[in-house]
């Protein structure tokens, strides 16, 4: 009895040791930092683009039929790095209205429990930037490739993306999103507004092929 | 009849079989054996580029078949798994996408392998052996990052010479210890969105185990 009682024992150490080795669960993995998925349309020559524009509010997204316009000194914070951003990669800032920009920029905050981003088509009819708010009443906007998701945790996102006005009409007036940005970590973490800045550049710096002129080879 | 009842209840508590007319000084040679054991793997080759981490969480086991003195066949089932987190940095792949994260890397291996072993005093206490064991391991490995998990599965060939030493728990004992080590390589490769492509497994495994024999 006392053998089986010591192998019992034994048999309980190893098991939890195993336990031990494997990795954190979802929960722990989420609480880590803030993290940067950028994806761009492969193909996309970015050097045809010369001018862009951009929101002049930025969109919480709440719920799904839940979202508002918000403008205060955090969102023109963060729409200033997005420029001044664009502005080092050679684009110019120009008029939405007047100014005819090749590039669109949409920004948003999604703060929400449940919500799938995987197909982004729910919430254009809720708040979020209306396809005519650049110009194409008739359009909608279109991922040349699969998005990446945002889904299922209390997270908070914020999400950028590029939009390619000067092919919507070779486009069928679909507004080629061909570049989306998104910096996400959970509700219950705090971070900065200098922190999530400083990721608006890390989702550039991880995308070199957006910019308005090539670089010199060897540059 | 008490006998019976004392023979039966020893099989039952899994406690040594000990019968008088088989007692010699040399004790028993097994006919066969099973050992479960408890396996740490070390990494090597290209898997500890993936993961560097030693790991305590694997396990085995075993099978052998004595076909005359010494030289036995036999079978191995097992599992080792790898875990290792890498700080933040960014993660590129061929179709636009790039990361900037906290990463936690996962792989584990499962073994199914036939073998060929050679026990030098399979009569003795303590009964040191070399095997040469074939088979396929099935490997998946996975790259987490937040609630995304990417991974790859796939089957290869693997290979893995061996050397251990069984000690019997008593000369008549049908129990008895196994400890081993074992080197083994496999064909296994993988790659994530065509960005780090990875090759030639490798790992040294110590194993730990309880084996139980049969006369």
């Amino acid at each position: 009895m006392k053998r089986k009682l010591a192998m019992l024992a034994v048999a309980g150490t190893i098991a939890f040791m195993m336990s031990c080795a494997t990795y954190p669960g979802v929960d722990s993995r989420l609480a880590e930092d803030l993290v940067d998925i950028t994806k761009y349309a492969v193909g996309t020559n970015f050097t045809q683009f010369k001018t862009f524009s951009i929101v002049d509010s930025v969109t919480l997204i709440k719920d799904y039929h839940d979202s508002s316009k918000m403008s205060n000194p955090q969102t023109q914070a963060l729409l200033s790095e997005i420029i001044s951003n664009m502005e080092a990669r050679g684009y110019t800032l120009v008029e939405r209205k007047t100014g005819n920009p090749d590039l669109g920029i949409n920004a948003g905050v999604i703060k929400v429990t449940n919500v799938s981003y995987y197909y982004p088509g729910w919430y254009w009819d809720y708040g979020y930037y209306n396809p005519s708010y650049w110009g194409y009443p008739a359009s909608y906007y279109w991922y040349p490739y699969y998005p990446p998701a945002v889904s299922y945790y209390s997270t908070g996102t914020v999400i950028i993306e590029l939009l390619d006005l000067k092919n919507a009409k070779v486009h069928d007036n679909k507004l080629y999103v061909d570049w989306v940005a998104i910096i996400r970590g959970l509700l219950t973490g705090s971070h900065t507004q200098q922190e999530v800045l400083d990721n608006v550049d890390q989702c550039f710096a991880q995308t070199p092929q957006l910019r308005a002129k090539l670089l010199k080879q060897g540059g | 009849m008490k006998k019976i009842l004392f023979i039966i209840i020893s099989v039952l508590l899994l406690a040594p079989g000990v019968h008088a007319q088989e007692k010699s000084p040399e004790g028993f040679s097994p006919s066969s054996l099973y050992t479960l054991s408890w396996s740490i793997s070390v990494p090597l080759g290209n898997l500890s580029s993936f993961v560097n981490n030693v790991s305590p969480a694997g396990g085995n086991f075993t099978g052998r078949y004595f076909l005359k003195k010494g030289l036995a066949v036999g079978f191995e089932f097992g599992w080792n798994n790898y875990y290792e987190k890498y700080p933040r940095d960014t993660y590129y792949g061929d179709d636009g996408l790039a990361i900037t994260a906290v990463q936690y890397s996962y792989a584990f291996v499962i073994p199914w392998k036939a073998g060929v072993y050679y026990y030098f005093m399979p009569s003795a206490i303590a009964d040191p052996y070399v095997g040469l064991s074939l088979g396929g391991d099935y490997m998946e490995e996975h790259i987490m990052v937040q609630e995304y998990d990417i991974y790859n599965t796939q089957w290869g060939f693997t290979m893995s010479p061996e050397v251990g030493v069984l000690i019997k728990f008593g000369r008549f004992s049908h129990w008895g210890a196994t400890a081993s080590a074992q080197y083994w390589f496999n064909t296994n490769s993988f790659n994530f969105a065509g960005y780090n492509s990875y090759a030639n497994m490798q790992g040294l495994n110590f194993n730990v185990g309880l084996t139980y024999m049969l006369r």
